[in-house]
């Protein structure tokens, strides 16, 4: 009845109103609901997911090791702390290459200054060997840290609808509601500065680098990435943080390709001023020793124990000044 | 520019503004525009295809009409469905006919080659073919006048909101409304968004969540056990009914916004007890097409037995036929229709045993709905699998002994998928002993909003975002 009794426009506009302020509660409910999910999230120190963000972010640490999976098992930081007398955290990630490294290294810096900041390089870092889309896509564990503007540009790839999305503080914990809650209640794990003790693993030879997958046998390299990397590098040394770059052994010989990498690595430390710190297996024939490797690029517990003694000898040479660049 | 993008967020936004702004005699038009933007952003050659379908049906029905002569018409009626299914059949079957005819002569040591289409198949070309072929076949039988405004016409084949999946609309229903004056009504475009919002829920929350599950297990058969199998057919049975129930909910919503009433197209048809209730429960728009156009014209129930039966086998198996070229799909119509010929073969039977062995009402409909739920959900498999060889392992792994272990990815992402069944279920469940819009609408605003408010929090805490395609928007 009500429709008929007054006009169109009357009806549109009266529509409009209590849509409009039913948006209003959905943000409300969106913001406050989202603020209570982010206290919780910011305390979640241990689990699987997050811890190592929130460890690496709520307090500071004088070094922080940043990189892929092969940071992440042949960096000890205990080891590390022991010789250079510093804090260490071990900030590499399974799975994820430069953007991510880059998006935590600038929560880091938003938040604290390092001493030194150690990148450990792969080759794909600055190769094409896989989609920026692909490495991007699997970076959606840092959408809770959406508001800080670098972090929020590499996860929406500065599409507009992604940012619509982001703009969401629920949105930003999709999909993660529960393991945050396990995580919240989980008792501390095994995790050391975040490195985590796996033990003793059986050599398999698979997983070999993205670059070596490739059936092109020129390398191809990507100017973005690039940019980004310097972006790293940069972004730390205007901060007066000594960045190191450190390249870690394989279980065999490099290929040309791989090779020709880490000339153009070695350039652009050069270019840079960061100090380059390559550990190869070819100048350090016993880390050819398949015990010491989970697979072909991954030290187990044990070569993290023979490598990262031997780093950390080298980074000490750099932070006295006597290591060449 | 699928329903679950950003996309027809803003075009439907800005359909919907306009439409009401527009003069009541320019909205036809606009609409009409609107429907052949939306068809153009899939992939503009096809429109020529659907504008092809649509001026061939308007005009045959029309020359039909101009003729009393039963043969002329007739003639008409041929000339109309041999394009439109011709259309039809071209794009779904032409290249297995090409393969098979290739197969046999390599079989018999030729090597006959035959042209492939490399096309894809166009958007939503089962469902306004049929709709157009059903207007087509209404006005020969005299059932409904042919319509003269070409534009009209065209709108209605078009219409935006279900021409990709359905509902298959016929022109009795949905013609006349382009017809009638649209008045902007609050009430309607509210319950239209309650529509979408429960749409959208169904989608992202429900069937884009299970996909995960289901691609994983049915995209490598081989190395998972028969417990794991099971599970994905499980999970499958619910993502498909929620993947195309969620569609058309959100088609309904859009076109009730727009002040258009769609048939309904499900209701709740997993609390079915017999496979001929799920058949009025699933998909209605297609079966009560199949009913009318394929099974009663084939001599419906009104035959011999035996007859009856192979005409309902029929109806299913073109039903198959209907959702592409493949085994899967003829064995997945071909079960469904072994199922209803059994059915109705061993009623008086079950009827029998169930009276002698005295039964209560309550176990007996509490197994039929069991037994008819485990049948359909039988069936999906073969719908779901890439191929038959991979339906047959499917079935094999879940036929064995094999259930020591489940398949468990992330055990959260687990139990988001066993919450959102739970939630639909409860849901349904209630919706199968009162009416949820009138229970909601008996509600103060404030408790509405705030349900409405839940919903999509759990949207966007738990839906899947990634703007997967439709499993029927590939029919």
């Amino acid at each position: 009845m009500a429709a008929s009794s007054s006009t169109p426009s009357s009806r549109i506009s009266r529509f409009l109103a209590r849509l409009l302020l039913f948006l209003l509660l959905l943000a409300a409910v969106d913001y406050g609901l989202g603020r209570v999910i982010d206290h919780f999230f910011r305390k979640t120190l241990y689990g699987e997911n997050w811890s190592k963000e929130n460890w690496l972010l709520s307090r500071p640490y004088d070094v922080v090791c940043f990189g892929s999976s092969r940071t992440f098992r042949h960096y000890i930081p205990a080891i590390m702390q022991d010789s250079l007398g510093l804090s260490v955290f071990n900030a590499g990630a399974n799975g994820q290459y430069l953007y991510y490294a880059y998006a935590l290294e600038q929560l880091v810096l938003e938040r604290y200054t390092p001493q030194v900041i150690v990148l450990d390089l792969l080759p794909n870092y600055v190769t094409k060997a896989e989609s920026a889309e692909e490495e991007l896509g699997r970076m959606s564990s840092l959408a809770p840290y959406a508001s800080h503007p670098v972090v929020a540009g590499l996860l929406t790839s500065g599409k507009f609808n992604e940012k619509l999305k982001l703009r969401s503080r629920l949105y930003r914990y999709n999909s993660r509601l529960l393991s945050l809650a396990a995580n919240y209640f989980n008792q501390p794990g095994a995790m050391d500065n975040g490195f985590v003790y796996v033990g003793k693993s059986k050599f398999r030879p698979l997983h070999p680098f993205p670059d070596d997958l490739d059936e092109n046998p020129a390398v191809v390299y990507d100017p973005e990435r690039i940019k980004v990397l310097k972006k790293f590098i940069r972004s730390a040394q205007e901060r007066e943080i000594q960045v190191v770059l450190s390249f870690s052994p394989t279980a065999t010989p490099l290929s040309p390709k791989i090779e020709e990498i880490l000339s153009f690595y070695a350039r652009l430390a050069q270019e840079t001023g960061a100090p380059f710190i390559k550990i190869v297996s070819a100048e350090h024939p016993r880390f050819y020793d398949q015990t010491l490797y989970s697979d072909l690029i991954h030290m187990n517990e044990l070569g993290g124990r023979a490598f990262t003694p031997l780093f950390t000898a080298e980074l000490k040479k750099v932070l006295s000044g006597r290591h060449p660049l | 520019m699928l329903f679950n993008t950003m996309s027809f967020g803003y075009f439907f936004i800005l359909v919907a503004a306009l439409f009401f702004v527009l003069p009541q005699r320019q909205r036809w038009l606009f609409l009409l525009l609107c429907n052949f933007c939306y068809y153009f952003f899939f992939k503009a050659e096809y429109l020529l295809l659907l504008l092809l379908a649509i001026g061939v049906s308007w005009w045959s029905a029309l020359r039909m009409e101009r003729h009393e002569e039963q043969g002329k018409r007739r003639a008409w009626l041929i000339f109309s469905l041999v394009i439109n299914i011709g259309i039809l059949l071209t794009f779904k079957y032409f290249n297995l006919f090409s393969r098979t005819i290739m197969d046999v002569s390599a079989a018999v040591g030729g090597s006959l080659q035959m042209p492939l289409l490399k096309w894809a198949l166009p958007v939503g070309i089962s469902f306004y073919t049929f709709s157009a072929s059903s207007y087509v076949i209404d006005v020969y039988r005299r059932k409904l006048p042919a319509e003269r405004h070409a534009g009209l016409y065209a709108a209605y084949v078009s219409f935006f909101p279900n021409i990709v999946s359905g509902p298959i609309e016929r022109a009795p229903h949905l013609l006349p409304q382009f017809h009638a004056a649209r008045e902007f009504d609050g009430a309607r475009a509210a319950s239209g968004l309650r529509l979408m919002l429960w749409g959208f829920f169904k989608k992202l929350v429900v069937a884009d969540r299970l996909a995960i599950y289901v691609n994983a297990v049915f995209g490598n058969p081989d190395v998972h056990s028969g417990a794991t199998s099971l599970m994905a057919s499980l999970f499958f049975t619910f993502q498909i009914y929620c993947d195309f129930s969620g569609y058309t909910d959100i088609a309904i919503g859009v076109a009730r916004i727009l002040g258009f009433d769609l048939k309904k197209n499900f209701n709740r048809p997993y609390f079915s007890r017999s496979i001929t209730e799920f058949w009025r429960r699933w998909h209605i728009s297609l079966s009560s097409w199949f009913r009318d156009y394929l099974y009663i014209p084939l001599g419906g129930n009104r035959v011999s037995v035996p007859r009856a039966y192979l005409n309902l086998f029929i109806v299913f198996f073109v039903s198959g036929m209907w959702h592409g070229a493949s085994w899967t799909f003829l064995i997945w119509g071909g079960l469904h229709g072994l199922y209803a010929v059994s059915s109705k073969f061993s009623q008086p039977w079950r009827d029998r045993t169930a009276t002698r062995l005295h039964i209560p009402g309550g176990v007996r409909r509490a197994f039929a709905l069991l037994v008819t739920f485990m049948l359909v959900n039988f069936a999906w498999i073969y719908f779901r699998a890439a191929d038959l060889a991979t339906a047959n392992r499917m079935v094999a792994k879940i036929f064995s002994v094999d259930y020591s272990r489940l398949f468990i990815p992330a055990p959260d992402q687990f139990v988001y998928s066993l919450a959102a069944i739970t939630m639909l279920l409860a849901v349904e469940l209630f919706q199968e002993r009162r009416s949820l819009t009138a229970w909601l609408d008996a509600r103060p605003l404030p408790l509405r909003w705030a349900l409405y408010v839940s919903v999509l929090v759990i949207i966007l805490l738990m839906g899947i975002f990634n703007g997967s395609q439709f499993i029927y928007a590939q029919f």
